[in-house]
C-alpha cells in the first residue's frame, strides 16, 4: 500500500508481515486495514502503519489538551470538573470520560491553602490534561484557571476588576485562581 | 399509476432499465454543519438526509454500556415525503426499519472503542420511492466515515425484486407496486450479509439469482460511496478506481 | 449539559461585542446572513422548498388533499401547519413528541400565513359544507445554525408560492396554481446589552434574554409577532424593532420574487 494514500474504512492497507497496526487501523486474519478515512502512513521506526484522519474525528482527551468545563464539586483537596469541550474541537461533544479533578497542588505555581479560595461551585474553568489515565487537569499558566464565575450569594456574575473578582449586583469581593482569558469568551 | 399491463417489454423496464440496472445514485458526504457526520443521498426518487452525532452521553444513563458504546438508528419519513400526507413520527413501520438498519450497520462500528457512549444515526426520508431503507443504510453509512467513527468498513444496500416473472434490481415505486416480490439487502464490504428481509414470493432458486444480484448491486455502491468520500476529502488525490460502472448510477 | 458551558463562556464576548458595534462574524446589526431560496425540491408535495439563511436549512413541503370543512366556516379551505425539529438538526434536539418549541415555531409560521390572508381560502371550496381543500404546511428542520423563526417562515411562503392545487389527482379538473393573495415575511431581532441584532445566529440566538419576530404583509403592515424568552425590551425596542423589521422585510421579500 503506497504511503500517503488516501483509503476509506476497510480498505487493505499491509499484512501483519510487514507492519503492526497502528491507529486508524485494526488487523484481521493476518491482514491490516483502515477503519477510518485518511492518508496511509507508516512509521518505520516502529515497522506500524497508521492512518492520518482527513475526517473529523471524536475529539478524545489526549495529555497536553486545553480543555473547558464546569466545577461540580470542591472538597477537601480536590476540585472535580466536568469536561464540556477540548479546545479545536468546540462543536463536538467529548468522545470519552468527561470527569476530571484538579488536584490543590496543581492549581497554580504558589502554596494553595484553601481550595474554596480558588475555585467556585459552578465555576468554568480553562485547563490543561496532565493526565489522561485519572483525567487530572493543572490550572497553573497565566492563561489558565477560573473564566467565568457567579456570586456566592447573589448567583450574578463576578466581573473582573483591577485583580480582583467583583459582583456587580451586592458588591461582594470574590477570590479565585483566575485566567488571564476571564470574561474574554475565548478558549 | 394504474397497473400496467405489463412491467418488462422488450427485455426492457418502463423507465428503460434493464434487469441489473440501478436507477441514478449520487452521494455527497458532508453537507450539514451542526451534525458530527451528514451524507446527502439521491437514490432513484430517494431523498435522504443522514446524520450520525457521538459518540456522545448517554441519556438516559441507564443505557448505558460499561463496555461498548450503544448505536442508535431512527428512520423517519418526512411528512411530505410520500403521496398521501404521513402523519409526523414514528409508525410500527418505521421502528422495525429502524431496528434491522441498525443492527445492519452495528457490526462494522468498533463500538468497543466508545466504552458508555452513544452514536446516533438519523436518516431523514424526504422524498420516498422505494427502497428507502437500502438509501437510509447506504446515506447512514457514508455519514458515519464522515463523523470519523472507527468502522471496520461501510455497509452498503440494495433491494431486488420480482417484475413480471423476473428478478430485477432496485425496484422503483411502481416495480414495488405492482411486482410480486421485494428483498432488500444490505451487506460489509467483506461480503457478509447484514440485512436481509423478504416480502412477496420467490422460488428458491430465483431467490439465489435474487441474492446474487444484491451482491453485486452492493459492490457497485460501494464504490460510489466511497468516491463520495474520496471527493469530499481526497481532492489532489485521483482515486485508483475510476472506470465507469455500467447501469445507471453515476456520482456526479 | 456541555452545550450551555459554550454558551456562558460566549455570552461575555457576544456582549461586549455588541456593545463596540461588533458581531461575531462581522455583520452589521441588521444584516442577515447570505440567504437561499429553491423550490421544487420535492417532487411529491404539491409545492416545496429548501431555504438556507447561513447554515440554517429548512426543507418545506406542502400537500393538498380534500377534507372537511369547519362547521362555522363552510366554504373556506383549511390550513394546517405542522415543524418538526428532527434530531438530525442538532445536539440539543431529541427524538419524540414535539415540544414545546416546535409548537411554537409552527404556531408563529402558521399565523403569519393566515393572518395576512397570504392563501385566498375562499377559492378553496370544492363543495360547500362538504368538503374543501385541506393546506398542510410541514416544516422539515436539517440543520439548525440560529433564526428557525425566519427560515421556517420564508420556507412556507416560498413552498405555498410553489404549490399546485392538485385537481387532476382527484378528478377535479387541471391543476391550478395556490390562490396566492400576500407574501408574509417574518423577521426575528435579539436584544443583547442595548443593541438590536437581526437573524441571531446560534450563539446570539442561545445568549439573548429574548428574541422578536415581527410578520408584516407585502403592505408592510403587521400580521403577527411573537416575543420568546423570559427577557424583557423596553416599548421604545419593540417599536424600533417593527420599524426595521418592516424595512428588512421587503430586503427579504426580494428572495421570494420570480418564484412559481
Amino acid at each position: 500500500m503506497a504511503e500517503d494514500k488516501i483509503v476509506i474504512p476497510g480498505d487493505m492497507v499491509g499484512t501483519s508481515e510487514e507492519f503492526l497496526p497502528g491507529r486508524g487501523t485494526y488487523e484481521e486474519n493476518g491482514n491490516i486495514y483502515a477503519n477510518t478515512t485518511g492518508r496511509v502512513a507508516i512509521d518505520k521506526r516502529e515497522r506500524a502503519v497508521y492512518i492520518e484522519p482527513v475526517t473529523k474525528t471524536p475529539p478524545t482527551p489526549k495529555e497536553g489538551d486545553i480543555v473547558v468545563g464546569r466545577v461540580t464539586d470542591i472538597k477537601g483537596s480536590v476540585a472535580l470538573v466536568e469536561l464540556s469541550r477540548i479546545k479545536g474541537s468546540l462543536d463536538r461533544e467529548i468522545a470519552g470520560n468527561t470527569s476530571a479533578a484538579i488536584h490543590i497542588s496543581n492549581v497554580k505555581d504558589s502554596y494553595v491553602q484553601d481550595l474554596q479560595q480558588e475555585f467556585g461551585y459552578q465555576d468554568i474553568v480553562k485547563a490543561r490534561i496532565i493526565d489522561t489515565k485519572n483525567m487530572r487537569l493543572t490550572t497553573v499558566d497565566k492563561n489558565l484557571g477560573v473564566i467565568t464565575s457567579h456570586c456566592s450569594r447573589c448567583r450574578s456574575p463576578l466581573v473582573y476588576e483591577n485583580g480582583k473578582l467583583k459582583c456587580q449586583q451586592c458588591e461582594r469581593r470574590e477570590s479565585r485562581k483566575v485566567s488571564s482569558d476571564y470574561g474574554k469568551g475565548v478558549i | 399509476m394504474s397497473k400496467p399491463e405489463k412491467l418488462i417489454v422488450d427485455g426492457k423496464r418502463l423507465d428503460g432499465r434493464g434487469p441489473f440496472d440501478m436507477r441514478p445514485i449520487k452521494f455527497t458526504a458532508g453537507v450539514l454543519k451542526r451534525a458530527d457526520g451528514s451524507c446527502y443521498l439521491e437514490f432513484g426518487g430517494n431523498k435522504v438526509m443522514a446524520a450520525v452525532y457521538g459518540p456522545r452521553e448517554v441519556h438516559p444513563r441507564h443505557m448505558q454500556n460499561a463496555s461498548r458504546a450503544i448505536v442508535r438508528y431512527r428512520y423517519n419519513m418526512a411528512s411530505f415525503s410520500v403521496e398521501e400526507r404521513k402523519r409526523p413520527g414514528p409508525d410500527r413501520r418505521s421502528i422495525e426499519i429502524s431496528k434491522v438498519s441498525r443492527e445492519a450497520l452495528e457490526g462494522v462500528v468498533m463500538e468497543e472503542l466508545y466504552p458508555r457512549s452513544a452514536i446516533d444515526v438519523f436518516v431523514e426520508i424526504l422524498q420516498a420511492d422505494a427502497g428507502s431503507r437500502v438509501a437510509g443504510i447506504n446515506a447512514a453509512s457514508v455519514a458515519l466515515a464522515d463523523a470519523g467513527i472507527p468502522m471496520k468498513c461501510l455497509v452498503s444496500a440494495v433491494a431486488v425484486g420480482k417484475i413480471d416473472g423476473e428478478v430485477v434490481l432496485d425496484l422503483n415505486k411502481d416495480e414495488d407496486n405492482y411486482g410480486s416480490a421485494d428483498l432488500p439487502i444490505a451487506m460489509n464490504q467483506f461480503g457478509e450479509i447484514t440485512l436481509c428481509q423478504m416480502d412477496g414470493h420467490l422460488t428458491e432458486e430465483e431467490f439465489g439469482r435474487a441474492l446474487d444480484m444484491a451482491v453485486d448491486g452492493c459492490k457497485k455502491i460501494h464504490e460510489l460511496q466511497k468516491q463520495a468520500l474520496i471527493e469530499k476529502y481526497g481532492q489532489d488525490i485521483t482515486p485508483d478506481v475510476a472506470q465507469p460502472i455500467e447501469g445507471g448510477e453515476t456520482n456526479e | 449539559m456541555s452545550e450551555d458551558v459554550i454558551a456562558e463562556i460566549k455570552r461575555d464576548y457576544i456582549f461586549s461585542l455588541a456593545a463596540q458595534g461588533d458581531r461575531a462574524d462581522g455583520r452589521k446589526f441588521d444584516e442577515y446572513r447570505p440567504i437561499s431560496v429553491e423550490v421544487g425540491v420535492i417532487d411529491k408535495a404539491e409545492g416545496s422548498s429548501r431555504v438556507k439563511i447561513g447554515n440554517t436549512q429548512v426543507i418545506v413541503g406542502v400537500k393538498m388533499q380534500p377534507g372537511e370543512p369547519f362547521p362555522d366556516t363552510p366554504d373556506t379551505g383549511v390550513i394546517i401547519t405542522n415543524l418538526e425539529l428532527v434530531p438530525l438538526a442538532s445536539p440539543t434536539f431529541e427524538s419524540g413528541p414535539p415540544r414545546e418549541d416546535a409548537i411554537e415555531l409552527a404556531r408563529v409560521t402558521d399565523r403569519g400565513v393566515r393572518e395576512s390572508g397570504a392563501i385566498d381560502l375562499s377559492k378553496l371550496c370544492i363543495e360547500s359544507g362538504q368538503k374543501v381543500w385541506m393546506v398542510f404546511i410541514d416544516v422539515h428542520v436539517l440543520d439548525h445554525d440560529g433564526n428557525l423563526m425566519d427560515a421556517a417562515s420564508l420556507g412556507a411562503i416560498a413552498a405555498l408560492k410553489n404549490t399546485k392545487v392538485p385537481n387532476t389527482k382527484f378528478g377535479l379538473g387541471e391543476d391550478v396554481p395556490l390562490p396566492l393573495n400576500d407574501v408574509p415575511v417574518a423577521v426575528t431581532a435579539i436584544n443583547v446589552g442595548n443593541a438590536i441584532l437581526l437573524d441571531p445566529s446560534l450563539d446570539e440566538g442561545n445568549v439573548a434574554p429574548c428574541r422578536l419576530t415581527v410578520i408584516t404583509n407585502k403592505e408592510g403592515a403587521l400580521a403577527g409577532m411573537q416575543k420568546s424568552g423570559v427577557g424583557t425590551l423596553t416599548p421604545d425596542q419593540i417599536k424600533y424593532i417593527v420599524h426595521i423589521a418592516s424595512e428588512k422585510a421587503n430586503v427579504l421579500r426580494e428572495k421570494l420574487e420570480g418564484i412559481q
